[in-house]
């Protein structure tokens, strides 16, 4: 991984488009803000890492579960 | 290995609906359009199946009165993204993890909603703003039996 220093207010250009600008520095807590084209999605990593496990477990692999699901109790 | 059959579904008690999502879902970026198909007397239950190159199928929920008090905020990103600025024009639905069937054991992402704009029908996965509020992994059915202590 490429690793570079950068001071408060300084920012970094990854390709021509997407800029990352460190916003904030407090203590432990820094806070970057990204400046990147809107087909390009950003989230913390381990929010992608949980939606991307959650979604792999997802995928139905026994044929059509549809009819076999229902609710045993109305939750209204 | 041999598959469980079951009834196949009756023509006229079956509706579906295709859905563009430009981004995919989140890991499976690949999947960018589906067929969502819904059963007569299945709610809260959908099918979410992609089409194209990729065949993958997923089961969703439709949350709308079926989880007491959620209410999902969206960013004003995703808001656009999808062309959305009236509430009454989201679809929403929740990607299910069905672990069992059979005793049934459900749970579904309320933290990464497919939103949909009915109006369009491109819809996106998006990671609510109120994330911090819900779990991805919401018991929805839980008939496993009690373990022992």
């Amino acid at each position: 991984m490429l690793i570079l220093s950068r001071k408060l207010n300084e920012s970094i250009m990854i390709g021509d488009e997407i800029e990352i600008r460190i916003a904030r520095i407090d203590g432990d807590f820094v806070k970057i803000g990204i400046a990147a084209p809107q087909n390009l999605t950003i989230y913390r990593n381990e929010i992608y890492q949980q939606m991307r496990a959650n979604n792999l477990s997802a995928v139905c692999h026994t044929g059509d579960l549809l009819p076999k699901l229902k609710l045993s109790t109305p939750q209204n | 290995m041999k598959l469980i059959t079951t009834a196949p579904f009756t023509q006229s008690s079956i509706e579906r609906m295709q859905i563009e999502v430009p981004f995919g879902l989140i890991g499976l970026a690949n999947l960018r359009r589906f067929e969502l198909t819904f059963v007569e007397g299945g709610w809260p239950f959908v099918q979410m199946k992609s089409v194209g190159e990729e065949e993958l199928s997923f089961i969703a929920i439709d949350p709308r009165g079926l989880i007491p008090g959620y209410e999902l905020e969206l960013s004003d990103e995703d808001a656009e993204a999808l062309g959305l600025d009236n509430a009454d024009d989201a679809l929403v639905y929740n990607i299910a993890t069905v672990y069992s069937s059979q005793p049934q054991y459900v749970t579904a992402n309320l933290i990464g909603p497919v939103v949909v704009n009915r109006r369009t029908l491109i819809g996106k996965q998006v990671i609510i703003a109120n994330s911090d509020k819900y779990s991805t992994m919401y018991p929805l059915i839980d008939e496993r039996p009690a373990q022992a202590a």
